[in-house]
């Protein structure tokens, strides 16, 4: 079953590592990049477009910030379950303790480096990937 | 002499002049009864005489024997009459003794005479009969002439006694006279003079005239009552004296104070418990702009600036109600509508009249407060811009750490995607790029940290130094083992501290030791050593590594200094630079005990948790380090 991501990043150049990083994994996974966080949820409420299994986040976004993208996305009853894993290159100490308060499932900060890159997309992947067994249960009542 | 002896003499005197005059009237009357006695007397005698020449002339004629009877009676009554004279006479008068012998003589001429009569009738008889009644007769007379001298001397006898009745009588007066007057005299002289001074001595001394002294010449109850009294101003003028120098003293302390007031280059004034001033000194006038005819009563409260008039007013009243002294800040406005800060330094004291009242202290505090203000405002405007500094170190690393990220990031991409169609010299410079913006990198997150080191203030804490050392050894767990390092501590203390920081020191000391490794197997030791004289504790790490040399010891805590190549040992030159600022943040000191192939230990001072008094207090740091070597 092929892992389908949601990346919501302004930065193209940091869009094409994380797609580049992809390609190096041996499974396949599709990547819909957005760059906007209005954009993102516009593509996660609307009843045509694929789910995603998970979402990559970077906070610095044009227009409405990360953090209020995982409000929104945490605030709606549907969207709740999905998970969300925080990618972003601050190094602002008190970001990670914001970022797990608004109920990021993950805060991975951008490695300097691709071959780190590479390591750190291939573990979210393993880790917050279709089938995560920390989430088995809940994901299992919620297809009921 | 005393009063009563002289008035008991004077009465003694009286009474003794009282019985001389009475004795002597006594006197002076028996006298005059004795003569009249003496008169009658005589006169009987006279009168005997002449009865017996009577009858002695009626015997020669008749020569009856009554007539003889009668002559014996009468003889005998004369006789009874000059004796019983005599027995009163007790002067024994002569010419009385002379009428008792003529007396007693004429018995035997009359017995004579009467015999002739008898016997003889002749005519010689006769004759001898006339002879001898002129005998009789003669003896007769000569018996009047001798009463007539007797009588004589006692009529002279009675004249003086007379002149000496008249005498006393007269006298007596006039001596009794003469000596009231004496008394009089002495009682003027001797009583009422003294008596007189005491009263005008007295009366001086009520005027408050204390020289007045009396005369205590005499030795008499007057002259104890005048030395009672000069005594009593004696005494009066030694309180007085001692008052008048208690008052001198006063007046001297006074003038001292005052001069101390009027000189002192503080404000001072004194008021009652109303607030109304009752003195103000020249400094006050100066702070407040009004004359002291302008600030008695409630004139100084225009003093006040009218938005602190309340509060300055409620102040006092507060303080008047606490009796406590108190310390209020407030404006003054003068009357040229300058606004003047002061201090107000109130204490409740006693007014002279017993009430209470209140003596403050004004201090100018304008060009102090403006300081205060003025550095405030410059503290203020520091922190902004520490802030803002901060903010543009996170702001600028981040955004420069975003490009090299994409340079190294991008950098190995190539290198990975297209490495097999590059020469050996592309790979070259490929890797230079990569490299470099690694380091650049590393730089930034080192300056960074330095910088949040700087700027951030610290929350002191209680921080115990084994779970902060836990900490850091967790967070190099992985290089430590990759090293086979050998790490071992002793007990660490609780030390006052910023938890972050302190473990960010240790990371940075490990981490050295563990950079600057020798070949030998890595052997570090961290251990605490209490510093009673330095009130707090002093930490050490040493390792078993390259060493420094002496003459760097001051250079390594220096920003971007590096003893050796990069090539050999990588870093940045800021992490003892951290440690250093961190270390001086907790108002200790770092040292290093180093040589060359020695290894080396590095020591820092920190604050007891136990000692009371700031963090911040400096801890001076030893440089001899040989102590710990000794005990590490």
């Amino acid at each position: 079953m092929t892992l389908c991501l949601l990346l919501i990043e302004d930065n193209p150049a940091d869009a094409r590592l994380v797609r580049e990083a992809l390609a190096e994994r041996s499974e396949r996974t599709c990547l819909l990049w957005v760059p906007s966080g209005q954009r993102a949820l516009d593509h996660l409420r609307s009843a045509t477009d694929p789910r995603p299994d998970l979402v990559l986040l970077d906070l610095n976004l044009p227009g409405l910030h990360g953090l209020e993208v995982l409000s929104a996305i945490k605030a709606d009853p549907d969207l709740r379950s999905l998970p969300v894993v925080v990618l972003t290159s601050s190094t602002a100490p008190q970001d990670s303790a914001v970022v797990y308060a608004a109920h990021a499932d993950a805060f991975v900060l951008k490695p300097s480096g691709f071959a780190d890159f590479v390591e750190v997309i291939d573990k979210i992947c393993n880790d917050w990937g279709a089938k995560p067994p920390t989430l088995a249960t809940g994901n299992l009542e919620d297809a009921r | 002499m005393r009063i009563r002896t002289r008035m008991l003499v004077a009465v003694a005197l009286a009474a003794a002049v009282g019985l001389g005059v009475l004795t002597a009237l006594t006197f002076v009357t028996q006298r005059a009864n004795s003569s009249l006695r003496a008169q009658q007397d005589s006169q009987e005698i006279a009168r005997n005489v002449a009865n017996l020449l009577t009858l002695t002339q009626e015997y020669t004629v008749y020569r009856g024997a009554r007539t003889d009877g009668q002559w014996q009676a009468g003889h005998r009554d004369l006789m009874a009459t000059i004796d019983s004279t005599i027995a009163r006479d007790h002067a024994r008068h002569p010419d009385l003794l002379a009428v008792r012998m003529h007396a007693h003589n004429l018995l035997p001429l009359y017995t004579a005479l009467k015999d002739a009569y008898e016997s003889d009738t002749s005519s010689l008889a006769q004759r001898r009969r006339e002879l001898m009644i002129e005998r009789l007769v003669s003896g007769s007379q000569e018996l009047v002439q001798a009463r007539y001298r007797w009588a004589r001397a006692i009529g002279a006898e009675q004249s003086r006694d007379q002149a000496w009745t008249t005498a006393v009588v007269l006298g007596a007066p006039g001596l009794l006279l003469l000596l009231v007057l004496g008394l009089a005299w002495l009682v003027g002289r001797r009583v009422l003079n003294p008596l007189v001074q005491l009263r005008a001595a007295t009366a001086a001394i009520q005027q408050g005239n204390l020289e007045v002294r009396c005369d205590t010449d005499s030795n008499d109850e007057l002259a104890d009552t005048g030395k009672a009294v000069n005594a009593m101003a004696e005494a009066l003028l030694a309180a007085n004296r001692l008052l008048e120098a208690e008052v001198e003293q006063r007046r001297g302390a006074e003038a001292r104070l005052r001069v101390v007031m009027e000189s002192s280059p503080l404000g001072m004034f004194v008021g009652d418990a109303r607030g109304y001033v009752l003195y103000a000194n020249p400094a006050w006038q100066r702070i407040s702009g009004l004359a002291a005819a302008e600030a008695m009563g409630t004139g100084a409260r225009s003093a006040l600036h009218p938005q602190d008039r309340d509060t300055a007013l409620r102040a006092w009243e507060e303080l008047v109600a606490a009796g406590t002294m108190c310390v209020h800040e407030h404006r003054y406005q003068r009357p040229d509508g300058a606004v003047v800060w002061v201090r107000r330094h109130a204490a409740p004291m006693r007014l002279e009249d017993g009430s209470l009242g209140v003596v403050c202290t004004v201090e100018d505090i304008t060009e102090r407060r403006r300081m205060d203000e003025a550095l405030a405002e410059r503290t203020g405007a520091l922190h902004r811009s520490n802030e803002e500094l901060e903010q543009f170190a996170y702001v600028a690393s981040h955004d420069l750490l975003e490009p090299l990220r994409m340079v190294s990031s991008y950098g190995q991409l190539l290198e990975r995607r297209v490495a097999r169609h590059l020469d050996s010299e592309a790979h070259e410079f490929l890797g230079y790029i990569v490299d470099g913006a690694r380091r650049a990198q590393a730089l930034i997150a080192d300056l960074l940290r330095l910088a949040r080191v700087e700027s951030q203030a610290l929350p002191m804490e209680t921080v115990d130094l084994a779970a902060v050392l836990n900490d850091a050894l967790q967070v190099l767990r992985v290089p430590l083992e990759a090293a086979r390092a050998d790490v071992t501590f002793s007990v660490l203390p609780t030390v006052v501290g910023e938890p972050r920081q302190l473990s960010q020191l240790l990371q940075n000391l490990l981490g050295n030791a563990l950079k600057f490794s020798s070949a030998a197997p890595l052997r570090i030791r961290i251990g605490a050593e209490r510093d009673e004289t330095l009130g707090g504790w002093k930490i050490w790490v040493q390792d078993n590594g390259i060493g420094i040399d002496p003459r760097f010891h001051e250079r390594i805590f220096v920003l971007f200094q590096r003893l050796h190549l990069r090539s050999e040992y990588e870093g940045t030159g800021i992490g003892l630079a951290i440690c250093k600022k961190v270390v001086e943040l907790h108002g200790g000191q770092i040292g290093v005990v180093s040589h060359l192939g020695t290894g080396a230990l590095f020591h820092f001072t920190v604050a007891d948790a136990n000692r009371v008094g700031s963090p911040g207090d400096a801890l001076p740091a030893t440089s001899d380090a040989a102590t710990l070597r000794e005990t590490a």
